[in-house]
């Protein structure tokens, strides 16, 4: 019988399913993985960690008090991560947060160099070539030089400047995932960057050219 | 962590790749593993982890299984660019296909194909949806349309462009 092109598609790839023991498979590692992370959180005991992953007999009445706590435990924290779970302005502020910590540190320059073509030939380990941001530019700093950095774990480029009062402020670069980072207002199509204030840092937040931009200053 | 109906869409996307169950579970095992190394390691929740999640079946894909096969480029068809104006989304809505047809033709498909065929099916993506998932130009996704329609409704749809 004849049906419609998607129709007959979406039927024709739902035939494939896995099978009961790879799914149980799947599920275990990522049940592994969660249960690792648990533990790094937690700061759990080996003794304690054993017995979460079995690894300890459960006949062992001590033990199984403090698998069902742990599990009591797991169970709160998990419910804590499902509703703390970063959305929108929470994954700014987490960037925000990051990238005001690396500024007040003001770890020394790798390149120093007052254009940006030194700079660009000095990061070579980038997925992406630092640009000159025409918002950033706007604010008529002088370039002072740049070194590795990352906002969270991807590595970035950052940037040092001089503002005209003589105040340093740094610039972050990374590669734009939507995905990772989730939605952030792109100059490019007319939108308005975040302004985000993080340790009495002002961050602000934008995407251009690709690039994920974080200016800070004091 | 993903559900069932989550691990069986990768499953099924692997599968439009790889064109292969053996190959499809490797590969999602794999992009599973290499997700939660990733998930673990960032300090910042994904925000939309089913679509890194394929990224990475894609990109494994590409890395550990395109090679072993023949390769399957977007070759350059004259005819097509004359008549790219005529391809919309509406090609593929419009057709009409019994399963026999589809099975048979699903063999003949290349992975690209398959793959257009998965977003759009069985995800419900829209044309627009599908170029930026595969961060593919529009026009190239049209030119692969009309190979696929031709494929779809056999030799008798020659000189057919919309």
């Amino acid at each position: 019988m004849k049906k419609k092109l998607r129709g007959q598609v979406k039927e024709h790839l739902e035939q494939y399913q896995l099978s009961e023991a790879q799914l149980q498979s799947l599920s275990a590692m990522q049940e592994k993985a969660e249960l690792g992370q648990k533990r790094v959180e937690t700061d759990l005991s080996p003794a304690e960690a054993a017995s979460q992953e079995g690894l300890v007999r459960s006949d062992e009445p001590f033990v199984r008090l403090a698998s069902i706590a742990m599990l009591m435990l797991a169970v709160f924290i998990g419910s804590q991560m499902f509703f703390d779970s970063p959305v929108e302005g929470e994954m700014s502020q987490a960037i925000a947060m990051e990238v005001a910590k690396n500024h007040v540190k003001l770890k020394p320059l790798e390149v120093k160099a007052q254009t940006l073509g030194p700079i660009k030939a000095y990061f070579t380990q980038l997925d992406f070539s630092p640009v000159n941001s025409a918002l950033y530019a706007r604010r008529d700093n002088t370039l002072l030089g740049g070194r590795y950095c990352s906002i969270s774990g991807v590595t970035a480029a950052q940037l040092r400047y001089r503002d005209s009062q003589g105040q340093l402020q740094t610039l972050y670069e990374v590669g734009y995932d939507p995905l990772v980072y989730g939605p952030i207002p792109s100059v490019d199509e007319g939108e308005e960057p975040l302004v985000v204030m993080a340790n009495g840092v002002k961050t602000t937040i934008w995407v251009e050219e690709g690039l994920l931009i974080v200016s800070a200053e004091n | 962590m993903f559900d069932q109906d989550a691990l069986n869409r990768f499953y099924q996307y692997a599968i439009s790749l790889c064109g292969e169950e053996a190959d499809a579970y490797d590969l999602l095992q794999s992009a599973l593993e290499k997700f939660l190394k990733v998930e673990s390691s960032k300090r910042l929740e994904l925000a939309q982890p089913a679509g890194y999640m394929r990224r990475i079946i894609r990109n494994l894909y590409i890395d550990q299984f395109r090679h072993r096969r023949k390769l399957d480029w977007d070759e350059f068809d004259e005819n097509v660019h004359s008549q790219i104006s005529d391809i919309s989304s509406k090609t593929l809505e419009q057709l009409m296909v019994d399963r026999d047809q589809l099975e048979s033709v699903w063999e003949t498909l290349n992975d690209k194909e398959r793959e257009l065929l998965y977003l759009w099916g069985l995800l419900g993506y829209s044309i627009d949806e599908v170029a930026h998932e595969l961060e593919c130009p529009r026009g190239t996704l049209l030119a692969r349309i009309h190979r696929l329609r031709k494929k779809l409704i056999g030799p008798s749809s020659k000189g057919v462009t919309a």
